[in-house]
């Protein structure tokens, strides 16, 4: 899970009704503009505080590892070695780099460096009326990596591992859809006044 | 003018804009749509501007300063505030859901209802604006409703608009009268016939 699609079912069918209205009229610019950027912050502020979204449901964050925790807080770092993970008792190099904003080392809130949600970002899609939200670039390489993964890896590889966090909740769509009908509004008007 | 209703499970503000525009708008429901998120975006724009509206007892509503009213040491170190990327500017906005879910919530001829359909957003509205909500906001801050000044201001902003709607109701009415008088002309015609 790399991505999410922000989709307007409901809109869906006043697109197929009037389309030309709804690509040049209501989906202006400005609105995209604004939809994005709001879905966009959201995802990132709502994993922030430790939650992620699956089917539009905020829920917590799985929690993290206590041998994580240990590496987070400095104590510890881990070394593969003949495939096997040995920990050491020094901090790990990394521990430089963290987001000195977000970063608490016992919250899990998909946050160390800050690389994964500071680079999300929106991309619209105008044909079909989809917002994309995802992890975007290749990560800086911190102390001691050997290899640098894209944010879009790193982004499948949590989910995966069971904090799924690509999502918009539930109030936020609902806020989106009141951006859209404020724009609709503003049209309703203009037209009155075109009359 | 009406001032809002604040009750626990309700929050809002019915506004009568035949009583405040001096047009009907009751077969105009795109007008009526436009101006209440007109009066919808007022509230909204103040608000985030840190004024907020104080009501008294006869209804009448008094801009007040929302920034005196300053955010708790616990809130401003609370995860969230972080996280939203908010400021020491009192505005009410965190996430930004409850100015940004307020909403026509009924539209019915010349009336026109402002408040949320959300329960919860509804329950910090009403916290904020009676300081009597324990589980969100503990201090009063007022922003909910529009007072007779907005209302004034707002009728200049859509003079155009409702210039046109008068003009066609006056074209109606002369229509209906032309009418009429062509059908009182008809009626003493038929009698001299």
């Amino acid at each position: 899970m790399g991505k999410t699609k922000v989709t307007f079912s409901g809109l869906n069918k006043i697109r197929k009704l009037t389309k030309r209205i709804f690509d040049k009229d209501i989906f202006t610019n400005r609105l995209v503009k604004e939809v994005g950027l709001f879905s966009q912050e959201r995802v990132k502020a709502v994993t922030r505080t430790g939650y992620g979204v699956t089917n539009s449901k905020k829920k917590k964050l799985k929690r993290l590892s206590n041998s994580y925790k240990d590496m987070r807080r400095g104590a510890v770092k881990f070394r593969t070695v003949n495939g096997a993970v040995i920990p050491f008792q020094e901090p790990d190099e990394r521990i430089q780099e963290v987001d000195k904003k977000f970063f608490e080392p016992d919250f899990s809130n998909l946050t160390f460096s800050g690389q994964l949600l500071e680079s999300i970002k929106y991309t619209y899609n105008r044909a079909k009326h989809i917002f994309t939200i995802q992890p975007t670039g290749k990560r800086k390489k911190l102390p001691g990596e050997s290899k640098t993964l894209t944010n879009k890896k790193v982004a499948e590889y949590v989910a995966k591992g069971g904090r799924p966090f690509l999502g918009i909740d539930k109030k936020g769509a609902k806020t989106i859809a009141n951006m859209i009908k404020r724009e609709i509004r503003a049209q309703l008007r203009k037209n009155n006044l075109k009359k | 003018m009406s001032a809002p209703t604040f009750k626990k499970t309700k929050v809002q503000q019915k506004i009568n804009l035949k009583e405040e525009f001096g047009v009907d708008v009751s077969d105009r429901p795109d007008l009526a749509e436009a101006l209440g998120q007109a009066i919808i975006d007022k509230m909204v724009t103040r608000t985030k501007a840190s004024k907020g509206m104080q009501f008294s007892g006869n209804g009448a509503g008094r801009e007040i300063d929302l920034s005196s009213k300053k955010y708790s040491k616990s809130y401003k170190d609370s995860r969230e505030f972080k996280a939203f990327g908010k400021t020491n500017k009192v505005n009410l906005t965190l996430t930004g859901d409850m100015l940004g879910q307020i909403d026509i919530t009924k539209l019915k001829g010349n009336s026109v209802t402002i408040g949320w359909d959300d329960a919860e957003e509804n329950a910090k509205a009403h916290g904020h604006s009676t300081g009597k909500n324990g589980k969100v906001p503990k201090m009063k801050r007022p922003f909910f409703g529009v007072n007779k000044k907005e209302l004034q201001g707002l009728k200049k902003e859509f003079k155009s608009d409702l210039n046109k709607v008068l003009k066609e109701e006056q074209t109606k009415k002369q229509k209906a009268l032309t009418n009429n008088l062509l059908k009182a002309l008809g009626a003493l015609s038929d009698g001299k016939n």
